[in-house]
């Protein structure tokens, strides 16, 4: 009985609004087949709870499922992975709903539905998205609670209400847990990528790549060092040298492979094992600049460059030994140098003419190179956004628009630099790394990924030159995230002039937004580390986080319960109704039990047919009981209820 | 604290005079007349329902004759006019104007006899005078004597030629009692005995107006603590938030409940409420003003033992 009346039309009318809210955002996402599935299967649930229907058959709902599940197979080519994974459990999510038939069904969809909120963050964990969630998540406890009551339906306010004081009372536990929950150091909402939108450096560089890659939280590889781990500003992790100007874009110089090239070696050996990630390339990553190979299956280009005989497809682990101080290419020919001084004459005049007119200006290379770097560091702007460039991008960019991303930089200044008969490369590859306190590790994202120049001096040899680090070294000195943490909002804060009111509001939005990326988005391990050391604790690792952790959950339970308790006993009952109760308890003895609705004068008499003279001894404390309760002196003097207290205690049934 | 609740009480004399006398002329129905009573006692309008001939007219004559007040009977048909029961204005013509000649309702009792055989428009000419006991009649408001009750009967609704009182109506009485058969005892008994229209006509008043009043004004003094109040907020909640009535108790309905409860109170001699005397009127007082949902499955038969059930006391 009281299980079909759990799926009224009311709450099943809430939970399907739950679902519609936690599907909305992924709708644009999904195949419109899916969206159309979930719709018809929302309708369909809401006919049958309209009209009292039966719900569809169990071969029927099986036979939908399959062919869902083929379809979304068809659909993705795969099982798993983020995309598949949402679809496949909003499908399941739409499809329970319209075969639930009692109220433990209905607990499904919930919960499922609660675990939908959290996918959302997958792909957008703005503050927007917070709130919306945790709208959700409110319609879902409402739901809950409507399923839950016995008899009647709940109102509008007896859901809302419950439920929103549900969720107050959650959030002292959801912030210990947040805060003190030992983090990882991949990004909290990383999940198996899809392969059609990996990330990784390619073998060509033109504008946009590498800034499309900044926002990639993928983990490119890790690295364990075997002694300390080399300051952040040596970090280079060599990828591919690109050495060849190809209108817009630049490409590996394919006769590279070729060349030997003699390697001094001028610091101390750094030796370390690196586990890259899949990425569907050849080449590998070392700190520059690689001494040696380390197996028969990896071997070096002319320019360094690191690669497997193929493509890496599978988790790798190398060891590589670098040095970071290095004199290598000396004793290079002109012949030799010849390709990294070609450049594509028809594009970029300005920078040309540029290039030729610096190398006029400053006979020694050095010095050439010193007033290009302070060119750089004066009149140029980092950013994560630039504008987007025509059909001469350095030009444009160098001349006009002045602001741009490392692939910007290490291009335009390489351009130059050959126009300026100086041989020249572009290396890409990785710049910085986190640490992860727990593993040791040093993590390198895709974010991380960077582009800067190699710069060939007749004393020197190949020497690395990183304009960006003229324009921006913080970008270096302290890695990707923390000079941008939120992305983008620099650029908002500059654009939002002129407005006024508009103004303000943008910038108390873009506060809010900071704070929101500091302390929820980019809650990292580092930032975890920080706060909880500027709370006063000392060497934070996951274990002393661990143990903090119980300590405040089960502190925070307690206060909370403590608080919960102090509650229910200042609304607990009077002591003459307890004293009440506890008569009746031992009245009950004689096989009478009072029922919940029986008052006073009927229950003793009722005592009194079957009992009399158990009913004649408790006379005189019911009829204290109606005095006190409902005479005239009802909450009289308290010492007549502590009398009628004791009386109750001493009274016996034998 | 002497208040011995488990024994008889003496009963106000008079009080207990007119229960016996109406129990010789109605035969096997103490229980209905003592709520008669107590509805009387509460100030309260009577509806009471049931089959033609079970004595529902008798009752309310024989009440209004013990108690020694002016009685007027209004048999409602259906072509009955509001003029009818509230009086009408006629010419007179050594005056020159017109005079307001009153209708029965001009009196302290009124037995609207089959109430619902009435048209709407006439049932509401008595809406007036039972909540403001005052008429309004040619623009002119006038007050009604003091007491004043209205004892209605009616048929069961699902007889031929009944117009239902609206919800409006129905919640102006304080009570609506059903008499039901006597039992065989009771029917032997009136079988053989006297003409009851004669033994009507015999009777002699057993309390005086004055008495009458002073014992609804102790009514008004019976003491209701916070416990009971609670008890029947928590019984007026049930029905509103309980999904087996389709609406609940309005507010008027929870004075209602409370003012009978204090007057079966009196009638039991004590001076506080108990439990058991809302309990014991709950049946008259919601019967009629609950109405329990009909969707097939759960039709719940007895709406008000339905609710005492329910609801723990407090």
């Amino acid at each position: 009985m009281l299980n079909q009346t759990a799926l009224t039309l009311a709450n099943i009318t809430w939970l399907l609004a739950g679902m519609a809210f936690v599907i909305a955002p992924h709708a644009l996402r999904l195949p419109f087949w899916v969206t159309g599935v979930c719709v018809a299967a929302g309708a369909w649930r809401w006919w049958i709870a309209r009209y009292a229907l039966r719900v569809p058959p169990w071969w029927l709902m099986g036979l939908i499922a399959l062919v869902v599940a083929a379809g979304a197979r068809i659909e993705y080519g795969r099982w798993f992975g983020r995309e598949v994974g949402v679809a496949l459990l909003i499908i399941m999510l739409c499809l329970k709903a319209l075969e639930m038939r009692m109220k433990r069904d209905a607990m499904i969809p919930i919960f499922m539905g609660f675990f939908l909120a959290i996918t959302n963050f997958m792909y957008s964990q703005t503050i927007l998205m917070g709130l919306y969630m945790f709208v959700c998540v409110w319609i879902f406890v409402a739901a809950l609670i409507g399923f839950n009551r016995i008899n009647t339906e709940a109102t509008l306010k007896q859901r809302l209400v419950p439920a929103g004081w549900l969720l107050l009372q959650a959030i002292p536990m959801m912030l210990v847990l947040f805060f003190l929950f030992p983090r990882l150091s991949g990004s909290l909402w990383s999940m198996p990528q899809d392969e059609r939108s990996q990330t990784g450096l390619t073998d060509s560089m033109a504008p946009g790549d590498i800034s499309r890659l900044s926002v990639s939280e993928a983990v490119a590889f890790r690295v364990e060092f075997d002694g300390p781990v080399p300051q952040t500003e040596d970090l280079y992790w060599r990828g591919p040298v690109l050495s060849e100007q190809d209108g817009r874009a630049w490409r590996i110089y394919p006769e590279a492979i070729r060349t030997k090239i003699e390697y001094l070696p001028q610091g101390p050996p750094i030796h370390y094992t690196v586990t890259l990630q899949p990425h569907n390339k050849p080449w590998l990553f070392a700190l520059d600049l690689p001494a040696a190979a380390p197996d028969d299956n990896v071997f070096f280009l002319g320019d360094f460059q690191m690669r497997a005989r193929a493509p890496v497809v599978n988790l790798k682990a190398y060891e590589v030994t670098s040095h970071l101080r290095y004199s290598v290419g000396t004793g290079l020919t002109t012949k030799q140098l010849q390709p990294y001084l070609n450049f594509d004459s028809r594009l970029n005049p300005r920078a040309i003419a540029y290039g030729k007119a610096l190398r006029e200006a400053n006979p020694d290379p050095k010095v050439l190179v010193e007033s290009l770097l302070a060119r750089y560091n004066k009149e140029f702007e980092y950013t994560l956004e630039p504008p987007r460039l025509g059909a001469n991008p350095v030009d444009e960019f160098f001349f006009d628009t002045k602001k741009g991303y490392c692939e910007h930089y290490a291009g335009s200044f390489v351009l130059i630099l050959r126009a300026a008969r100086i041989p020249a490369r572009v290396v890409t590859g990785y710049q910085g790394g986190e640490i992860n306190p727990i593993t040791r590790q040093l993590v390198v994202r895709q974010a991380e990924a960077h582009a800067w120049s190699e710069v060939w001096f007749a004393d020197l040899g190949w020497v690395r030159v990183d304009p960006t680090f003229a324009v921006s070294p913080l970008r270096i000195n302290r890695g990707m995230s923390e000079t941008f943490g939120p992305i983008g909002v620099m650029n908002n804060l500059i654009d939002a002039d002129k407005l006024g009111l508009l103004r303000q509001i943008a910038f108390s939005w873009d506060a809010m937004n900071t704070q929101w990326n500091r302390w929820v988005v980019g809650f990292s391990q580092d930032r975890q580390r920080d706060f909880l050391e500027g709370l006063g604790m000392r060497e934070v690792d996951w274990r002393s986080m661990l143990i903090w952790l119980i300590v405040a959950v089960f502190s925070t339970g307690g206060v909370v319960g403590m608080f919960l308790y102090v509650r229910a006993v200042q609304t607990r009952k009077e002591p003459i109704v307890a004293a009440y109760e506890r008569l009746c308890v031992k009245l009950a003895k004689t096989g009478i039990e009072r029922a919940l609705h029986e008052g006073p004068l009927d229950y003793w008499q009722r005592l009194q047919r079957c009992e009399p003279n158990i009913a004649g001894n408790a006379a005189p404390l019911f009829e204290t009981y109606v005095a006190l309760r409902y005479a005239t002196h009802a909450g009289g003097p308290s010492h007549d209820v502590r009398d009628f207290v004791n009386r109750v205690r001493r009274f016996r049934v034998d | 604290m002497s208040v011995s609740l488990f024994e008889k009480q003496p009963v106000h004399n008079p009080l207990a005079n007119v229960l016996s006398r109406a129990g010789e002329i109605i035969l096997g129905k103490d229980r209905q007349i003592k709520m008669a009573m107590c509805c009387i006692l509460a100030r309260g309008h009577l509806l009471i329902e049931d089959v033609p001939g079970v004595g529902k007219t008798t009752l309310s004559h024989v009440l209004a004759s013990l108690l020694g007040l002016q009685y007027q009977r209004i048999q409602f048909t259906s072509d009955l006019l509001p003029a009818d029961v509230v009086g009408v204005s006629i010419f007179d013509r050594e005056s020159s104007t017109f005079r307001f000649h009153p209708g029965p309702i001009f009196s302290q009792v009124i037995l609207a006899d089959e109430i619902n055989r009435a048209s709407p428009k006439a049932q509401s000419a008595l809406l007036e005078a039972m909540e403001e006991h005052q008429v309004t009649a040619d623009g002119e408001t006038m007050k009604l004597p003091e007491p004043f009750f209205v004892i209605a009967t009616q048929n069961p609704s699902h007889q031929i030629g009944t117009f239902p009182l609206p919800e409006s109506q129905l919640d102006r009485f304080l009570m609506r009692i059903k008499l039901g058969y006597p039992d065989k005892a009771a029917e032997r008994a009136l079988l053989k005995g006297e003409d009851r229209r004669e033994m009507i006509a015999r009777i002699t008043t057993a309390m005086s107006v004055e008495e009458l009043t002073s014992l609804q004004k102790d009514v008004t003094r019976i003491f209701v603590s916070d416990a009971l109040v609670d008890y029947v907020q928590a019984l007026i909640l049930h029905t509103r938030d309980s999904a087996h009535f389709e609406m609940g108790l309005s507010p008027r309905a929870g004075v209602a409940l409370l003012r009978a409860a204090q007057s079966w109170a009196l009638m039991s001699g004590r001076n506080q409420v108990l439990p058991e005397d809302v309990q014991t009127v709950a049946p008259a007082v919601v019967g009629h003003r609950l109405r329990p949902v009909t969707n097939g499955e759960t039709k719940i038969l007895d709406p008000a033992q339905e609710l005492i059930r329910a609801v723990p006391i407090p």
